[in-house]
């Protein structure tokens, strides 16, 4: 709180509903909060942040204007809640500090007051334990402290010191600060005996005050560095891991899985051990966990790009190298040349630093995925005010099935998750009380999103409008500007979608009829012939079906617990309605062949909200079975758990155990069903249809041929991967239906007229395709057999090519060849 | 954004500029690295939050992101401005955005001056000189100041000093670590896979056909790439649709293991060219060239 320039604490009680999170079951801070130094970690950053927030006050939403005075001595509202509803803004923050001070003034008082009577009734005098002391961290923003004590009735003998009764029973403690800063200072104040009205309890006797936790140096990092350490032990586990899967070592595999567990685990069990050193180490164990599994991600093909979204991109951006300008055309991915924030960054990168394309999009990749994480972590943390939700939150996120990948491959997608959480952030921002620079930059942050990337901004949109329907559903008054962001997502939108990516609509046709079909397949119970799902072990199933479980009991718990403290918090039941969308998203994961594809896109948006419900349940120890109340009834009134402190002991213990194990498990579901597929989460030798598996020299030696032989925009088709790098590394026409010239056991008339149709020029013909099953279920992009083929091509249908006399074998390096099939 | 501060980036931008248009390679990856992701979101905070409304977690992370911002808005201004994307575009763009925005935030404080300090209250003689000021509204009449008592110094500076250095080792230590670690791992990634993908490939392929001349002869570029020594010499047959071998040809690689000839085959007749490794009588690779109508 500010008044008069100077920071100070209030104690007042205020009768009136203060916020959004006040109300008859908003659940009152005890006193127990401040004296874990658990909490003081946690409060720290709240200090923080309440600094720098005074530094600028925001405007004010208090609607506090009953008492004079009052709004005066509040301060503006700042963007700091708790994940109780009770928005621990910088005014209430100090009230909770000031009210247990006069708590403890009132119950000594009035233990002063009873004992004053026994003693005058003994002719005594008042005793040295008529003092409370109080410590106050003085290097606490707030310098001065406004106590409030309960009026006591008239007594009967008037202290001689004390002050008449008057409206106000006021004590201001100005803690400016007198010396140099100490870790302790102490200010005793006596307390005047009097009559006692309702002495709530008597102070423990034996009870010493607990000594705050001292104030860290400032970026103390507390135990992240030696965590991180571990963390990257396992790094260089899960290297020797692709190495020997490179080279065929036996064990690799097991080495990737204790990898994996030892980079993750100890950071969640240390951001869910609640003895952090506060938001400098919580943010640092967030980002080097992002940063040691974007190193995981980047060491499964170090020196080029394999998959062939990433070829896509590196086309486009490669393009924009080569002509000087934006929106060229790329043959690979048409829709991405009306989306070129990706290509845009790749190519300053490059072109500042001199760097190949390559490495310059795994910079820029890399730097976006962290700063995503970051944004993550910033929004999270001014919603909760609290750096363990906001860490642990993070983590969960790191469960994510595509976080890991798609989420962080040089995609547009990657692009566009920073601007899509900055805008979050912002509008954030704006909506309690942050200036208008912060709309602004929300405005401009949908610009970005939008010219990055299609699916995002729509995301963006959504999410937006999530947020604003929340907001106008739970606040009172209503505040109508809560649409103003959805509107400006909207027409910014559209605006670009109607303007200039007017392809994106047809582009995105296909892939919303294919979740409207396994929609109506869900519905009716019917499956397409060609929509057999890949098999899935049971294994994997329970291992993600137990993640998830895990998940929605705490979505159950922590939505449980809102209901009955009538939460008000727009911001959270956002989540909970994000939530919603999240599960049944994964309700499509475990059907259909487009079931894990549609529901691992949906969760980079919707695992979002439930990974803050998730962190708060397990970060504030929200009870799943709540226990009885003094009724009888478990599910009625239970207590708000959601701002008790979770207890220390073996609760702790278990409570952390059990919540590792939990985000563990969710993250070895999300690597064993997530991408890469299970039977090539190492890198290797050669696999048909293993995306970046299928990646190696005989394919890019073609590729490279076709470019420089053949020359740019030829008909060129193949299998999954000889497209692939045909339209990128060859700068070719991609042409990925022709499987049916593949599969025919013979030429004929048919496969002329395919020919023709497709105007197809060149085939390129893999002969490796005949050796194994494809590992991903199709050999060709639009395979007319996905999912349903039994057995490897035969010789005959890859060699029936050499027989026509009118084709032409014009590469050939052994494994594979190039065919001209049209006119010379 | 401080002064000190601003003038610090600004030198960083132009020494940056100067790295990224006329520096060495790795002189320009670090200031094209800055210009890409430090210096504009860093003036640009400054210019936009001139008040420190931010954390310094946020304004951590949004220094990347204002500035991955300005890349893109940057490429698209260059695109409708009609100008050539490149380096120097870039370097302008990128240095000419920082340097713009830190005058903004130098002028910030201009434009908005901080509010005047609130007045001083009478000080307190326990507060060792210190103003303490009361709140406006708080009821003077009841309000009892209590200043808070000064306690000693608990930390000596040896004791400061020490627990300095204990914290440096305790933290920075494993830091390094973890980059020694990571650094290791990468390198062991990146190795490995560049060997294991690094294989040669022996390719032979051939050019369009040329017209059938009077003779009825076309011209063919035969080319081959990826030719070993240890597989050496090499041979080239030329067989017609018949089988029969109507041409035979060494093949001497040059010293990158390429090799090319133009070959004169048979117009009219599908022709099969096939390459043999020495001592081996299997065709190493094949091409078929259909007839020439």
């Amino acid at each position: 709180m500010e008044r008069d320039g100077r920071p100070m604490l209030t104690g007042r009680p205020s009768p009136e509903p203060e916020g959004p999170g006040s109300g008859p079951g908003r659940p009152e801070t005890s006193p127990q909060q401040y004296q874990s130094p658990d909490d003081a970690a946690e409060a720290q950053p709240m200090a923080d942040q309440r600094s720098a927030e005074q530094r600028s006050p925001e405007p004010s939403k208090t609607q506090d204007g009953a008492r004079p005075g009052a709004d005066r001595a509040r301060p503006p509202a700042a963007d700091v809640q708790t994940t109780s509803g009770v928005p621990k803004t910088t005014k209430e923050l100090a009230a909770a500090k000031a009210k247990v001070m006069a708590d403890a003034i009132a119950k000594a008082r009035a233990d002063a007051m009873a004992r004053a009577k026994a003693e005058a009734e003994a002719k005594a005098t008042a005793s040295a334990e008529d003092t409370v002391v109080l410590r106050v961290e003085p290097a606490s923003p707030e310098d001065t402290a406004v106590l409030t004590v309960p009026t006591p009735q008239p007594p009967k003998a008037q202290p001689p010191k004390a002050q008449p009764p008057k409206a106000d029973d006021t004590v201001v403690i100005p803690a400016f600060r007198v010396a140099r800063p100490t870790d302790v200072a102490t200010a005793v104040i006596p307390v005047v005996p009097g009559r006692a009205t309702e002495a709530p309890h008597p102070p423990d006797p034996g009870r010493a005050p607990k000594p705050a936790r001292p104030r860290r140096e400032p970026l103390d990092l507390g135990h992240a560095p030696a965590v991180l350490t571990i963390s990257a032990l396992g790094v260089l586990m899960v290297a020797l891991a692709y190495a020997g899967g490179r080279v065929g070592t036996g064990n690799a595999h097991l080495a990737y899985w204790i990898g994996q567990v030892v980079v993750f685990t100890p950071v969640v069990v240390r951001l869910l051990s609640r003895r952090m050193a506060g938001v400098a180490e919580s943010f640092v164990l967030v980002m080097g966990l992002a940063l040691n599994q974007y190193l995981l991600k980047w060491m499964y093909s170090p020196d080029q790009f394999r998959f062939p979204d990433e070829l896509q991109h590196w086309l486009a951006t490669t393009v924009i190298l080569e002509s000087g300008e934006l929106f060229g055309p790329n043959p690979a991915l048409p829709p991405a040349e009306h989306f070129p924030g990706l290509a845009e960054m790749g190519a300053a990168v490059a072109q500042l630093t001199g760097l190949p394309v390559t490495a310059a999009g795994v910079i820029v990749a890399g730097v976006a995925h962290l700063v995503f994480v970051g944004l993550l972590f910033a929004v999270v943390l001014r919603a909760s005010n609290s750096p363990a939700v906001a860490g642990v939150a993070c983590a969960i996120y790191a469960t994510a099935l595509h976080y890991l990948f798609f989420n962080s491959m040089f995609l547009y997608q990657t692009a566009a998750l920073p601007f899509f959480m900055l805008t979050i952030w912002a509008v954030r921002r704006w909506r309690t009380g942050g200036g208008p620079q912060f709309a602004w930059l929300a405005v401009v942050s949908m610009a970005l999103t939008t010219v990055s990337h299609h699916v995002t901004a729509f995301a963006l949109v959504a999410t937006l409008l999530l947020l604003a329907v929340a907001e106008l559903t739970t606040e009172r008054p209503r505040r109508w500007s809560a649409l103003i962001m959805p509107a400006a997502a909207v027409a910014v939108v559209a605006a670009w979608i109607l303007l200039v990516a007017t392809d994106v609509l047809g582009y995105l046709e296909e892939p919303v009829d294919q979740v409207m079909r396994t929609v109506s397949q869900l519905l009716s119970g019917t499956s397409e012939p060609a929509a057999k799902s890949a098999p899935v072990s049971l294994g994997q199933l329970a291992v993600q079906g137990a993640g998830l479980l895990g998940l929605a009991v705490l979505y159950v718990a922590v939505t449980r617990d809102m209901v009955q403290r009538h939460d008000r918090d727009w911001w959270r039941w956002a989540a909970v309605a994000g939530g919603l969308i999240f599960f049944a998203g994964n309700g499509v994961r475990f059907l259909g062949q487009n079931g894990p594809e549609i529901a691992g896109r949906l969760s980079t948006f919707t695992y979002i909200p439930i990974s803050i419900l998730a962190a708060i349940g397990l970060v504030r120890g929200v009870q799943l079975i709540p226990a009885r109340d003094a009724e009888g009834h478990r599910w009625r009134a239970a207590a708000p758990a959601i701002d008790v402190v979770m207890p220390g002991g073996w609760n702790l213990y278990s409570r952390v155990a059990a919540g590792a194990a939990m985000i563990t498990l969710l993250m070895i579901g999300a690597r064993a069903g997530g991408w890469p597929p299970l039977a090539s989460l190492l890198p290797g030798p050669y696999l048909p249809g293993g995306y970046e598996r299928s990646v190696d020299e005989p394919g890019l030696a073609a590729a490279e041929w076709q470019r420089r032989v053949l020359g740019p925009g030829n008909r060129v088709g193949g299998d999954a991967t000889s497209v692939s790098l045909a339209s990128t590394y060859g700068r070719q026409d991609p042409v990925r239906e022709v499987g049916p010239l593949y599969y025919a056991d013979s030429w004929g008339l048919e496969q002329e007229d395919l020919v023709e149709q497709l105007h197809l020029q060149y085939l390129v013909v893999d002969r490796r395709l005949g050796t194994q099953l494809p590992e991903s279920g199709a050999y060709f992009e639009l395979d007319p057999r996905s999912g349903q083929i039994t057995s490897p091509l035969t010789d005959a249908q890859l060699g029936k090519f050499d027989t026509l006399t009118d084709v032409d074998r014009m590469y050939d390096n052994g494994t594979v060849r190039v065919y001209r099939m049209g006119e010379r | 954004m401080s002064a000190r501060l601003g003038r610090v980036v600004a030198a960083l931008t132009v020494a940056a500029l100067a790295a990224v248009l006329l520096g060495h390679q790795v002189v320009a990856i670090a200031g094209g690295l800055l210009l890409a992701f430090v210096l504009p979101g860093l003036a640009l905070i400054g210019a936009i939050f001139p008040r420190r409304e931010l954390s310094t977690v946020e304004r951590i992370v949004l220094t990347p992101a204002l500035s991955m911002g300005v890349l893109i808005l940057s490429g698209l201004a260059i695109h409708v401005a009609g100008l050539p994307i490149d380096r120097a575009s870039w370097s302008v763009a990128t240095g000419g955005v920082t340097l713009v925005a830190l005058a903004v935030a130098w002028l910030a404080p201009r434009r908005a001056p901080e509010p005047p300090a609130a007045p001083a209250a009478p000080a307190h003689p326990g507060a060792g000189g210190a103003a303490a000021r009361l709140p406006h509204g708080a009821g003077q009449d009841a309000t009892v100041v209590i200043s808070i008592a000064e306690v000693e110094e608990a930390v000596e500076a040896a004791e400061q000093e020490k627990a300095g250095r204990r914290r440096l080792v305790r933290q920075v230590l494993p830091l390094a670590l973890v980059l020694l670690v990571l650094g290791g791992a990468g390198w062991l990634s990146f190795e490995t896979s560049r060997t294991t993908h690094d294989t040669a490939v022996t390719a032979l392929w051939a050019g369009p056909s040329g017209p059938v001349d009077r003779a009825g002869n076309r011209t063919v570029q035969v080319s081959a790439k990826g030719l070993l020594p240890q597989d050496g010499p090499y041979t080239l047959r030329v067989l017609s649709a018949a089988g029969k071998v109507v041409l035979t040809r060494p093949v001497t690689a040059n010293a990158d293991g390429t090799w090319t000839a133009a070959l004169r085959l048979p117009g009219a007749q599908r022709m099969t060219v096939n390459l043999y490794r020495a001592g081996v009588d299997t065709a190493y690779r094949t091409l078929y060239l259909s007839a020439v109508d």
